[in-house]
């Protein structure tokens, strides 16, 4: 937030600075090792276009599908759950233990019971995606509603909120923010496991391009895909962090 | 009939390791009367606020009886107001037109009533061209206005405020204190005020109750302020009341520093 | 973790009004937890009778093949070679990336220089880097470490670049008010304020690490938990990936509570929010 304070012009120097600076490393290095090792910039333009002209699209928009299908499945079982267990001291008590432990199995380790539970298919991929999504969903949401301020329950119970009434204007709301924090670090998790699942077994998607190509060893076509993987990342995580300015999450905390 | 009566009420709070610890307050007797301006005056830790949030309904007492109108206060109600002290209880995500509007909705008034009701209330807390505004945009002063607002778009028959006052400067108190007397003179409901602001307590209230130091705190005295209003701060009888006051507060405080 | 005063335990959250509590008592109950677990374990049996071992193990047949694997030292390996990897890795990381964090912390444009690096890379996924490593270390210890070091160094120093903004002012003109110097500021007040930041960028990166971990073992490895899962994926071992997953879990657990401790005990009771994004 503080940065977006800062003139274009005082940027510029320091952003030009590093950016020659890297650029120019880039082509010292690339010239000075083997460019199947280290593709230099040209090489990588190059890899651009023809990427470009061809499959990157088609690869983007497979990765992309697997992704948006698993967090929207994952959020929409994740959010109900966080909403009970924070709300309801029993359902908490019966399920944290075991959110809290499935929340730190990296999803990818379920790469092998995907598979073999539903088939080499999009449907394992999106699975691991839903595995990805659910538990962190699910724990910041839970935050959320645990950590509502109390006066502002008992202030609306003091104007003849009911239960519903105390859910609809202040748990859900409270909640929202904590909900798209965990949505927001879901989908940082989800593009790195998708990655790897398909470059663990795919024949299309972001990731198999990376392991295609170094298969082949075009390493010009690895700069493509990391990069293209940077912008993508980069974008979802921009519009979480509008959509959490707008519902006020500055006092969300990272679980 | 009272608007409020406490019978001998007793508030324990589970200790730290789950024992029993020292009630906040016992033996609580008090009884305030319709359309009067009562002020709960005492020492810091010495249970007012419990007194307010039992009233309130948002606790249960542990022994004894609270009435609120001859019936026993059984949770909370809109038919008690709570203006709390900090401005926590705001909602951060409506503005103060939607936080002013909160109760009506809660109770489905219809809508074009609401937006004249919020328009009248903000008018008369004096926010006029701030309905718009969010929490965080609006002094302390204007928050606690809109949390006033916010209990008068409900028309309650009793307002509990707790210490509503206390986190603004002085001179924004003082004229808080003169605006809640000009409101209050309209509307005429019961207030129950908490303060530990002798001063304050004697330019708003009718009665004020004094309570004993903590734990197990109780009112000490009931004393009647027969002064005209706007009160001036600098009337001799005024200032009196305040020597006297303070004297059997030092007494309280001292009395407790004395205990092992 | 945040103090409970001024915030609503969820008893009171769906309840309107004190007069339905006797639900608490059932929920204060500290063996709820384990019938919860209970209730899984049981789901897991109900539906582990339906598949063979191969496609879905049984609780039973899980804790057997634990006992098989704890029997020999073929475990053991596994876990140290993957738990030697990630230390080493966060180790270097960590080391690399407090100098760079403070400096962009400190100064202004150290920060401006660094930000399109770190803006850039922190969104490309350290596992989308193991091509490169592959090529350019090879498919032994060395990538697998450069991964992690990858993945360590931008959260740990984001984290630490927000512990150094988030020094209290007031704090260091007490001190410098008390006498103190730059180094003395820099001490008593810039370094405990920062600790526990740095300690959350770890936290923070420690879980990714876990999974960065176990794709690069998965991709290129003969030794680690990620090989062990894919490995038992030829002989249809499905016990022992579920042995190996569960163990994965334990672990990633056990490190993040150990993180959550020290920062706890070294801020004060007090556990700072942390950037989570650092890739």
């Amino acid at each position: 937030m503080r940065r977006a304070a800062w003139k274009v012009s005082e940027l510029a120097l320091p952003y030009g600075l590093t950016v020659l600076l890297l650029v120019s490393l880039w082509e010292f290095a690339s010239r000075r090792i083997n460019p199947l090792f280290f593709p230099g910039p040209t090489t990588v333009w190059r890899s651009f276009l023809a990427l470009a002209s061809g499959d990157l699209a088609a690869h983007v928009g497979v990765s992309l599908v697997r992704i948006l299908t698993g967090f929207l499945l994952g959020s929409l079982v994740g959010i109900p759950l966080g909403l009970l267990m924070g709300g309801i001291p029993v359902i908490r008590r019966l399920l944290d233990g075991t959110v809290e432990f499935f929340r730190f199995i990296p999803p990818i380790a379920m790469i092998v019971l995907a598979v073999v539970w539903f088939g080499t298919g999009e449907a394992s991929k999106v699975f691991l995606i839903i595995f990805s999504t659910v538990f962190l969903v699910t724990v910041n949401t839970e935050d959320g509603v645990y950590h509502v301020v109390r006066n502002r329950i008992r202030a609306v119970q003091a104007m003849g909120a009911g239960p519903w009434d105390v859910f609809r204007l202040v748990i859900l709301p409270s909640a929202v923010p904590h909900a798209l924090t965990g949505m927001r670090i879901a989908m940082g998790n989800a593009f790195s496991t998708i990655v790897s699942a398909e470059m663990i077994v795919a024949d299309r998607g972001i990731g198999f391009l990376l392991q295609d190509s170094r298969l082949f060893l075009r390493t010009g076509h690895i700069f493509v895909a990391l990069v293209a993987l940077g912008l993508l990342g980069f974008a979802t995580d921009r519009v979480f962090r509008i959509l959490i300015a707008r519902f006020g999450g500055e006092y969300v905390v990272v679980r | 009939m009272h608007a409020a009566e406490f019978g001998r009420v007793e508030k324990a709070y589970p200790g730290r390791d789950g024992r029993p610890a020292p009630p906040a307050i016992a033996d609580f007797t008090l009884a305030i009367r319709e359309q009067e301006f009562f002020c709960l005056l005492g020492p810091s830790g010495c249970g007012k606020t419990t007194a307010l949030t039992l009233l309130a309904g948002f606790e249960a007492p542990t022994a004894g009886e609270i009435l609120h109108r001859g019936t026993p206060v059984q949770g909370p109600g809109a038919d008690r107001g709570v203006i709390f002290q900090g401005d926590d209880s705001l909602m951060p995500w409506l503005t103060a037109r939607d936080n002013i509007l909160l109760g009506p909705r809660i109770r489905r008034m219809p809508r074009d009533l609401q937006q004249e009701r919020a328009e009248r209330l903000l008018a008369l807390v004096g926010l006029k061209d701030h309905g718009h505004k969010y929490p965080r945009e609006l002094s302390g002063g204007m928050k606690q206005r809109i949390q006033i607002a916010r209990v008068l778009a409900n028309e309650p028959d009793m307002l509990l405020m707790d210490e509503p006052f206390a986190a603004l400067d002085a001179q924004t108190r003082a004229q808080m204190q003169e605006e809640l007397v000009r409101i209050w003179s309209g509307a005429r409901t019961t207030v129950l005020f908490i303060t530990h602001d002798v001063q304050e307590a004697l330019v708003l209230a009718d009665r004020v109750g004094l309570m004993r130091a903590g734990p197990a705190s109780a009112i000490r005295d009931v004393l009647a302020v027969d002064l005209p209003r706007p009160r001036d701060r600098t009337d001799p009888s005024l200032v009196s009341l305040y020597r006297h006051i303070q004297g059997i507060l030092a007494e309280e405080v001292a009395g407790r520093e004395a205990l092992p | 973790m945040w103090s409970s005063g001024r915030r609503a335990g969820a008893a009171t959250l769906l309840a309107p009004t004190w007069s339905i509590r006797p639900v608490a008592p059932l929920a204060s109950s500290a063996l709820v937890p384990f019938v919860g677990a209970g209730i899984l374990v049981l789901v897991w049996s109900l539906v582990s009778l339906r598949f063979h071992v191969t496609v879905f193990p049984s609780p039973l047949e899980t804790v057997q093949e634990a006992a098989r694997l704890l029997s020999n030292a073929e475990l053991f390996q596994h876990t140290g070679a993957s738990l030697f990897r990630l230390f080493l890795g966060f180790a270097l990381g960590s080391a690399l990336a407090i100098p760079v964090g403070f400096g962009m912390g400190l100064f202004l444009f150290v920060r401006r220089m660094m930000e399109p690096i770190t803006e850039f890379f922190r969104f490309i996924p350290a596992i989308a880097l193991v091509v490169f490593a592959l090529i350019w270390f090879g498919i032994g210890e060395s990538s697998k470490v450069f991964l992690i070091v990858y993945n360590a160094f931008f959260t740990v120093a984001m984290n630490t670049e927000a512990g150094v903004a988030h020094v209290l002012p007031n704090r260091m003109r007490a001190v410098q008010s008390l006498g103190g110097g730059r180094w003395d500021t820099f001490c008593l007040v810039v370094v405990p304020s920062v600790v526990p930041y740095i300690l959350t960028g770890m936290r923070l990166g420690m879980g990714r690490s876990f999974a960065t971990i176990v794709s690069a073992e998965i991709l290129a490895a003969n030794s680690g938990l990620g090989y062990l899962i894919y490995s038992s994926r030829e002989y249809s071992k499905m016990d022992t990936v579920v042995v190996a997953i569960l163990l994965l879990g334990a672990l990633g657990l056990l490190a993040d509570r150990l993180f959550r401790g020290l920062t706890r005990r070294l801020a004060g009771g007090y556990l700072p929010a942390g950037d989570a994004t650092g890739s």
